[in-house]
């Protein structure tokens, strides 16, 4: 006897769709037979896969296309399948790859304490660092004695340079540059105050203060 | 402005130290370079290291021998800089 195949096209339908329909399927075969499963993600397929193998199914899968994979679910005998309704199965769904929102809050011109011509060298390494990385931060934000790295004379000057021409928000603290005397001698970025600077500290996936 | 992958020069010292004295003296004699934290792929752990032009390697030997600087490798790798 002819082993009974049916085929769903589950392109284009998100979690958990894919398992349900498959599952039913499986049901529906009240005996030996494949279910062919055509979905368009490796998670479907991930998902699908667990599913088969959960019900004692064996599960192979082929990739058919840049957006096209083909999982098959074999059964040698009936699969129990109780009324399935999509929100009693659970998907791996991957969160997706939210945008980051780094932010580099840079107030001092020493990193650490201890000696701080050890502290300046650091702090030096590490705004070096920040432009090596391979996704450079959103913003950095420079106050009380880090406004003094954005303006002239300044080791890490070069480098906020390059990020702020790289896109980069380079922010120096006005009430900081008034306070040291040092506002005419701004070099790179914008001035901003602390309105500004609260927003984008509050509003980071990510505040990194070195 | 882009970001770039450049051969560069890079200096490790066996201590702290001596990197500091390594740009007191390319400083003093007018020698161009950086410090820069040790990237990963010239040695594991933390700690400064001197980078700049690979054509300078000799000038800059030459100075920190004189200056009595002493040096742990001259490695040759490629940088992220800003063109």
């Amino acid at each position: 006897m002819a082993e009974t195949m049916l085929t769903i096209d589950a392109r284009g339908e998100a979690c958990p769709i894919p398992v349900v329909r498959t599952l039913k399927a499986l049901g529906a075969l009240a005996g030996p037979g494949m279910v062919e499963t055509i979905v368009d993600n490796e998670i479907a397929v991930q998902n699908l896969t667990r599913m088969g193998e959960g019900k004692g199914c064996a599960v192979s899968s082929e990739r058919t296309g840049e957006k096209e994979w083909r999982v098959t679910v074999r059964t040698d005998a009936a699969v129990a399948v109780a009324a399935v309704e999509p929100e009693a199965v659970t998907c791996d769904v991957p969160a997706a790859a939210a945008p980051r929102n780094v932010v580099v809050a840079i107030t001092s011109e020493c990193m650490g304490t201890g000696d701080d011509v050890l502290g300046r060298k650091l702090m030096g390494s590490f705004v070096y660092s920040l432009t090596q990385l391979d996704e450079l931060p959103a913003t950095v934000l420079l106050y009380n004695g880090g406004a003094h790295l954005s303006c002239e004379g300044s080791a890490a000057l070069e480098d906020l340079r390059g990020l702020a021409a790289s896109g980069v928000e380079v922010l120096t603290c006005g009430t900081c540059l008034d306070h040291y005397g040092i506002a005419d001698t701004l070099a790179v970025g914008e001035v901003t105050n602390m309105y500004v600077i609260a927003q984008r500290l509050t509003g980071a996936s990510l505040v990194v203060r070195p | 402005m882009a970001r770039v992958r450049v051969p560069s020069l890079v200096v490790t010292f066996p201590t702290t130290a001596a990197a500091m004295s390594c740009e007191e003296c390319c400083e003093r004699r007018g020698l161009g370079g950086r410090m820069i934290p040790v990237p990963g792929e010239v040695a594991a752990g933390c700690g400064l290291a001197w980078k700049t032009a690979p054509e300078a390697r000799e000038e800059l030997a030459s100075a920190l021998a004189a200056d009595g600087v002493p040096v742990e490798a001259m490695t040759v790798i490629e940088l992220l800089e800003f063109r």
